[in-house]
């Protein structure tokens, strides 16, 4: 237990230099990712635009955080990485708070389902994606991880929870990773990526996994206690030839590891684990006659195991023993803040002198991450390079990531723009308004607000004419209105000629999609990650499209009826997103196609 | 680090390697198994039989035939692709690779309606063995 008063953050110009790197970097991968993904989609919608810059973001930074451990014990040059990396997971989980919100509230809500009914039955569609994994409910996973994460990284909980349940709860962030790489797989990769993207995320899983290899490889090379323990309870340790003065030696005993240090005459020796967030004491150094943890800086008397006032913290110490050029450590760690019984060595100055800091001060500093100026520690050092990097690679993967995807095809959504049209509403099957373009009507469908369609708004008033407003979402040269409102008005004297064409058998293989999105609302707007809101859509009362390929690569939305002409709605909400192969009757109905087909004729394919 | 929380270590990596990979080789399975919805084209075959074919020439080279569609009478009806000028000399539809059978669409041409010159055209084979007929018709999904 600490004795100091907690704050929320004790911003130290070390921690601003590494959060300045962060938000840099957030921000340049942010800014390339979108600028990027626009030029390239510029059909793509602005909450698609922000989902899949979040998305990809969190995924990087995630890859990030879980890469920084162990490269930081490979190589020390990624210790001023690991120094915060709790700010780093903190900023993750922003990041996949910005993208699951979003995704949240526009697939799931607005619906004829409760939004947690939605998320948990994948908006009342099949419940699972195409290889029947829920892929949304691994993403919740890794979100509600990363907020525990999130919420417990401070050292007030780090000492309430105790060192090893916060450790535990923390490496959550493993199982949570490979959440995110079946998220990413079996979301968002499902569409519109191309072999790189698949490439790149399975990298990123790989390195991940690579690096934690190679960081328990490299320490198996530490050094393992003798066999047996002598009659005073002693083990030997490492050969006194091999210790250098001031660093520290990691010797495996077996139930647990220890860091033996030459420091001055003495041999000492220290739990190798910190008392903060169990770093590798071991790989530290003595400073200003402390051992010093090289994560954060965590410092602790190597005669008591005790942290320099005020701090109270404190680590084991074992007795040490020096016999046959060998160096010998009682298994049996002393009690906590005993002070431990050392060997002392002759010739101890012959080896290479300890970094020392002025005395107490720099402990302090260590302790607090703030350097009071004279010699920095490796840890300390503003590490130019690694900032530059995080640069570059933050725009080298953001443009990977946005450039390579396939084209998305859309239509426009004038958001906020309110029209007003008057003609002849008609519900056959779904509503439109068909309004006089000199002899002929034009056709446009309606929907209502969020994922509902505009039968409500329309009823009492099918077969007259009104005046609507509304906002026009329109492709390929059809318009469709999101209606706020009907008013009645009086019927001309004179109307067109409707036009009801029967164009004859006809069979396609499409996706069963939303009409409202399919016209411009969400662009893209199929595919697995649209599941839900489609299917919620439809469910709705928003009329049901099979979208199918045109021979010149583009789409085409067919409205799709039941062989008698009425709503599908009811039969479709629950296939929105599968491919199917429909057999059916073509009607054209003035401009638009419509395709009759029952039931029963409308089959999964694949 | 103690014993234990070591194996938990190794544990958590190894079994997260080993779900990721899983899932990273159920997604790719998925996609690489996805069928690929067929295209407008290949739905002639209920007024044209199965070696029926269909190719669009153009000066500029081949073309594709954007919609097709069969009518209740077995006639088949084809849309041009948008921009594409119907009136264009040197337009020819092809079936079955016989030119000769169904003659060109500069050869409908006389029985264009006015304007005859629209780039919007639908083209009806009513008749297989005498030739194409040009119909008035929009391309489907464009306003009137």
């Amino acid at each position: 237990m600490s004795s100091h008063a907690y704050r929320a953050v004790t911003w130290t110009p070390a921690k601003k230099r590494y959060d300045l790197v962060l938000g840099a970097s957030m921000l340049t991968y942010v800014l390339a990712y979108a600028s990027a993904s626009l030029a390239r989609h510029p059909n793509l919608t602005a909450e698609t635009l922000v989902l899949r810059t979040s998305g990809s973001l969190a995924f990087v930074m995630m890859t990030a955080a879980l890469l920084a451990g162990p490269l930081s014990r490979l190589s020390p040059h990624f210790l001023p990485v690991m120094r915060n990396r709790r700010h780093l997971g903190v900023a993750t989980f922003l990041a996949a708070l910005v993208h699951g919100g979003v995704a949240f509230f526009q697939f799931h809500f607005l619906g004829v389902l409760n939004p947690a009914a939605s998320l948990l039955l994948d908006g009342g569609a099949r419940g699972a994606g195409d290889v029947g994994i829920p892929f949304q409910l691994l993403g919740v996973f890794v979100l509600l991880v990363l907020f525990l994460m999130a919420a417990t990284s401070h050292d007030f909980w780090l000492a309430n929870l105790s060192p090893g349940a916060w450790k535990a709860l923390h490496m959550l962030a493993y199982p949570a990773y490979a959440a995110l790489l079946g998220h990413v797989v079996l979301g968002a990769l499902q569409q519109e990526a191309r072999g790189h993207e698949w490439a790149m995320t399975a990298a990123a899983g790989a390195a991940v996994f690579a690096a934690h290899a190679a960081s328990a490889w490299a320490g198996r090379r530490r050094s393992r206690a003798g066999p047996g323990l002598d009659s005073h309870g002693f083990v030997r340790a490492v050969r006194v030839a091999d210790l250098r003065q001031g660093r520290g030696h990691v010797v495996d005993l077996g139930a647990s590891r220890v860091a033996v240090f030459l420091h001055g005459y003495s041999i000492v020796c220290v739990s190798n684990a910190c008392s903060h967030q169990m770093g590798p004491l071991g790989e530290g150094e003595i400073v200003d006659g402390y051992v010093t943890c090289p994560w954060h800086g965590f410092q602790f008397d190597p005669a008591t195991g005790r942290a320099p006032a005020p701090f109270e913290d404190c680590i084991e110490t074992h007795d040490t023993a020096a016999r046959d050029g060998w160096a010998w450590v009682r298994a049996r760690p002393n009690a906590v803040g005993a002070p431990a019984r050392n060997a002392r060595m002759e010739t101890a100055a012959r080896r290479p002198e300890a970094r020392s800091q002025p005395q107490l001060s720099g402990a302090r500093a260590a302790r607090k991450g703030t350097s009071s100026g004279g010699r920095a520690w490796p840890w300390q050092t503003p590490a130019r390079p690694l900032a530059a990097a995080a640069l570059v690679v933050s725009v080298a993967i953001a443009l990977a990531g946005s450039l390579g995807r396939r084209p998305v095809a859309g239509g426009f959504f004038e958001f906020g723009v309110v029209r007003s049209a008057t003609g002849l509403l008609v519900a056959d099957p779904y509503p439109a308004l068909l309004v006089p373009r000199g002899p002929v009507w034009s056709r446009h469908l309606l929907v209502g607000q969020g994922k509902h369609g505009a039968g409500a708004l329309v009823a009492g008033h099918v077969g007259s004419w009104a005046t609507v407003s509304g906002s026009l979402a329109y492709r390929d040269g059809r318009a469709m209105v999101e209606v706020r409102t009907v008013a009645p008005v009086a019927a001309p004297p004179v109307s067109p000629q409707a036009v009801a064409e029967d164009l004859g058998r006809y069979a396609a293989e499409g996706e069963i999609v939303g009409a409202k999105c399919y016209m411009g609302v969400m662009s893209p707007s199929s595919g697995i990650v649209h599941r839900a809101c489609a299917a919620l859509c439809i469910r709705g009362g928003i009329p049901p499209l099979l979208r199918v390929e045109r021979a010149d690569g583009q789409s085409e939305g067919l409205v799709l009826a039941d062989a008698e002409g009425r709503p599908l709605n009811a039969r479709l909400g629950h296939r929105a997103g599968t491919l199917v192969r429909v057999i059916g009757r073509l009607i054209r109905l003035d401009a638009t196609l419509y395709l009759y087909a029952d039931p029963s004729d409308i089959n999964e394919i694949g | 680090m103690r014993r234990s929380h070591r194996r938990a270590h190794v544990v958590l990596v190894c079994g997260s390697a080993a779900l990721g990979t899983f899932f990273f080789a159920v997604g790719w399975s998925a996609r690489a198994n996805r069928p690929a919805p067929q295209r407008f084209p290949s739905f002639a075959e209920a007024a044209a039989g199965p070696d029926w074919t269909l190719a669009l020439h153009t000066p500029q080279g081949p073309a594709v035939v954007s919609y097709l569609a069969t009518d209740a009478g077995g006639r088949v009806h084809i849309w041009l692709p948008r921009g594409l000028d119907a009136a264009e000399p040197g337009l020819i539809l092809e079936a079955g690779g016989r030119a000769d059978t169904l003659g060109s669409v500069n050869a409908a041409r006389t029985t264009l309606p006015a304007p005859a010159a629209a780039v919007r055209g639908r083209l009806v084979l009513a008749d297989l063995a005498r030739g194409i007929r040009l119909a008035d018709a929009p391309w489907p999904g464009d306003p009137p």
